[in-house]
């Protein structure tokens, strides 16, 4: 039981590669069945974002995993092997866990902290387990990697301040106002990001907007799309007195918002405080206006400041979560660790008792006269003797799987005794599930 | 009865500084946890009806006329300021999670009022035949309502000072910690503006309760000259023009919160005369009695 994955992601590859290596929502079922029919593939889950695609499986044997794996996404790719190798990374045992555990809880992403990931790594385990492809291991990993996740960003900060323009708009804006329900906005101009921000600010609970333009089809067109109101851009100025929020990005070479123009809204405003975000370079709002009363106007560089900062919490709440990620995985596998000795003991138990049978067989041949009391003494005597022997080596190896350097008893135990656990046909390897590889990803050797 | 007081009054301040130090550490964190949020609010709850209780044995024991002395009036301080923040709490918690900042000022005012009650008089307070009234009792009740929701409305207004000056500066000075904790201006400004309209009421009534009982003996006929009466006025004066210039001009923001500021420091200086040992001898009150009734 090894559990594998075998990845490659916006770290290792090219938007090229990527965009190839994809397995979407409609074909992932089809694939996770031809993965799983693989001999040495016991459960897998397929993650496929548009920053990286993963394959998680618990395999028989840690190198006929890979090299599944391998064949697996060449085939259904109709991809060169070499060429795929080049980008994938490998991780087994405790480091796949950890993998997934930095995953899940977006330590590994593009950038870390955001918030899709989670719910991303949700859908591809709940597509996986639909397709039953999934199975003990898979199962309680991917749960217990969600409420790593979910711990995360309950516990640290990560995923809490802005790391995108328009988003730091609304976290400042939100600094001013309490709640920005019921309140209003005025779009001066159009734009990519004056409609990117505009959007963030309704999803926020903004309900009136209104649109000015030097062109005022523009403007109506713009406020249709928003179920605004669109006014003459000579009118901007009195209409801007009913706007607590004012996001500008005209192509003017001048400023188009002059420090007149706010004080005299702030007098028709009683002071009320108003927001201005200006986007356009060169700047629309005369910078001089920040300096008036209740005026709070910043512009693409105050915005990207905030951006910045934020994104250096971010790196600090990220040292935290490594953290708590850390806790997660030993905690999970403690408790691989006791599914790992189970079947140990299981072949223990039957080994030895082969071993009676046997004997039992060929001596019983030399006393053929026992009477039936005779015999089921015999066999009381040899099976209270094996029991008595194995009873403290079995509830040791229970205690100690546990524990940190669990698997070198489970190893040990099944060395000594030249056992293998119940399910493996081959010989036993030297590897557990937990020999972890200090390299990030490595070669498989064909 | 006394002992019975006593544990409650150790208890009340143990809880208080639990309370304290869970707000002060959730303020100070990166990241809040759940349960020092509860323990905080749970302590500052505890705290506050153990108070409550201090305050009704002692009425018990003095009656109802002399719970005026100074640790009795140090207690219902205590308790009034952690109720004022706990009816801000219950009614903005819903609002903005970042209203409990409060409790890191609030909190610890009230341990340091528990502590100066028990260091300066104990239980052993006396209070002279003319402070034996029912219009004394309201007055000094009134008085601390005052005080408490002043210092409320101290915390909220530096609040602001400090949100808004960050938030003017954001390119030059980068936002630390206390930007992301404190409430917003809405919240902040909003906050303050009530609690000094509720502190303007009592003050109101503070003054009509005094100059009543004053009326009503002969030896203070000259309250009008008394400084501490004249300061408190004033007080009066500065939070009534702040109501004023904001209903009446939109003075809201940085100026009305640098004019509620500045109230507080009139009201400060208010409360210390009578207070003070060496202010009470360059300044004569009737204030004087009992070292301290507010």
């Amino acid at each position: 039981m090894h559990i594998i994955v075998a990845g490659l992601s916006h770290k290792t590859a090219p938007v090229e590669v990527r965009e190839t290596v994809t397995f979407p929502e409609q074909i992932l079922s089809d694939a996770l069945h031809m993965l799983t029919g693989y001999p040495s593939i016991n459960e897998a889950v397929i993650l496929s974002t548009c920053n990286r695609m993963e394959i998680y499986v618990v395999a028989n044997d840690p190198d006929k995993g890979k090299d599944d794996v391998i064949r697996f996404i060449s085939d259904y790719h109709s991809l060169e092997r070499d060429k795929l190798e080049k980008y994938l990374y490998f991780r087994e045992g405790k480091n796949a866990i950890l993998h997934l555990f930095r995953v899940a809880s977006s330590l590994d992403s593009m950038v870390i902290g955001e918030a899709q990931i989670l719910g991303q790594v949700k859908t591809a385990y709940n597509a996986a387990f639909e397709a039953e492809a999934t199975s003990t291991v898979m199962n309680r990993l991917f749960r217990h990697g969600f409420s790593a996740g979910k711990r995360v960003r309950t516990e640290t900060e990560i995923g809490e301040s802005a790391v995108s323009i328009s988003y730091a708009a609304v976290e400042l804006a939100k600094k001013v106002f309490e709640s920005l329900s019921g309140r209003t906005v005025m779009l001066i101009g159009a734009g990519e990001m004056i409609e990117l921000t505009a959007t963030h600010l309704l999803s926020n609970g903004v309900s009136n907007v209104i649109v000015t333009n030097r062109t005022y089809e523009r403007a109506e067109s713009l406020a249709r799309k928003y179920n605004g109101v669109a006014v003459r851009f000579n009118d901007f100025v009195d209409q801007m007195v009913h706007a607590d929020i004012v996001i500008s990005s005209t192509g003017a070479p001048h400023y188009v918002v002059t420090k007149d123009h706010v004080s005299f809204v702030m007098q028709k405003r009683k002071n009320k405080p108003i927001f201005f975000i200006d986007i356009a370079v060169p700047r629309d709002i005369d910078p001089s206006a920040a300096k008036i009363y209740n005026v709070f106007a910043y512009d693409i560089d105050d915005l990207d400041s905030v951006v910045q900062t934020n994104l250096e919490e971010r790196k600090k709440a990220a040292t935290i979560a490594e953290e708590i990620v850390e806790h997660e995985v030993l905690s999970f596998s403690s408790w691989l660790a006791t599914l790992e000795v189970a079947p140990t003991i299981a072949s223990l138990r039957r080994m030895a008792e082969e071993i009676r049978q046997k004997e039992l067989e060929k001596h019983l041949r030399k006393l053929p006269n026992l009477s039936e009391a005779e015999l089921n003494t015999v066999n009381a005597l040899t099976s209270a003797i094996i029991n008595k022997l194995l009873h403290q080596p079995i509830v040791k190896a229970k205690e100690y799987s546990t524990r940190k350097d669990g698997y070198l008893y489970i190893e040990s135990l099944k060395v000594l005794f030249n056992i293998e656990d119940e399910e493996e046909d081959e010989e036993p390897e030297g590897a557990s599930a937990f020999v972890s590889k200090p390299e990030a990803s490595f070669k498989i050797n064909r | 009865m006394e002992k019975l007081t006593i544990i409650l009054f150790w208890l009340a301040l143990v809880s208080g500084v639990v309370s304290s130090l869970a707000y002060i550490g959730n303020f100070a964190a990166r990241a809040e946890r759940r349960v020092h949020v509860y323990t905080a609010l749970g302590a500052a709850l505890g705290s506050f009806a153990l108070l409550l209780l201090v305050i009704f044995l002692r009425a018990q024991a003095l009656g109802i006329s002399q719970t005026a002395g100074p640790f009795t009036v140090r207690i219902i301080f205590a308790a009034f300021i952690i109720g004022v923040f706990l009816l801000i709490e219950s009614i903005y918690a819903g609002k903005s999670t970042k209203v409990k900042a409060l409790g890191t000022v609030v909190m610890p005012v009230a341990v340091i009022l528990q502590f100066l009650a028990w260091h300066a008089y104990g239980l052993s307070e006396q209070l002279t035949q003319q402070l034996r009234s029912y219009w004394v009792g309201m007055h000094v009740t009134f008085a601390v309502l005052a005080y408490a929701s002043m210092t409320v409305a101290l915390a909220l207004a530096v609040a602001y000072i400090l949100q808004e000056k960050q938030l003017k500066n954001m390119r030059t000075k980068k936002p630390g910690k206390i930007f992301r904790k404190l409430p917003s201006l809405e919240i902040s400004d909003d906050l303050c503006h009530k609690s000094i309209a509720f502190s303007f009421t009592f003050l109101t009534l503070v003054i009509a309760t005094g100059i009543m009982r004053a009326e009503m003996l002969p030896e203070w006929s000259m309250w009008y000259m008394d400084p501490k009466i004249l300061m408190a006025i004033a007080t009066w004066v500065v939070y009534g023009s702040y109501l004023v210039v904001r209903a009446a001009l939109g003075w809201r923001g940085k100026r009305a919160n640098t004019f509620a500021i500045l109230g507080f420091a009139v009201a400060i200086a208010t409360y210390l005369i009578g207070n003070i040992g060496f202010i009470t001898e360059i300044l004569p009150s009737i204030h004087r009695y009992g070292g301290g009734l507010g």
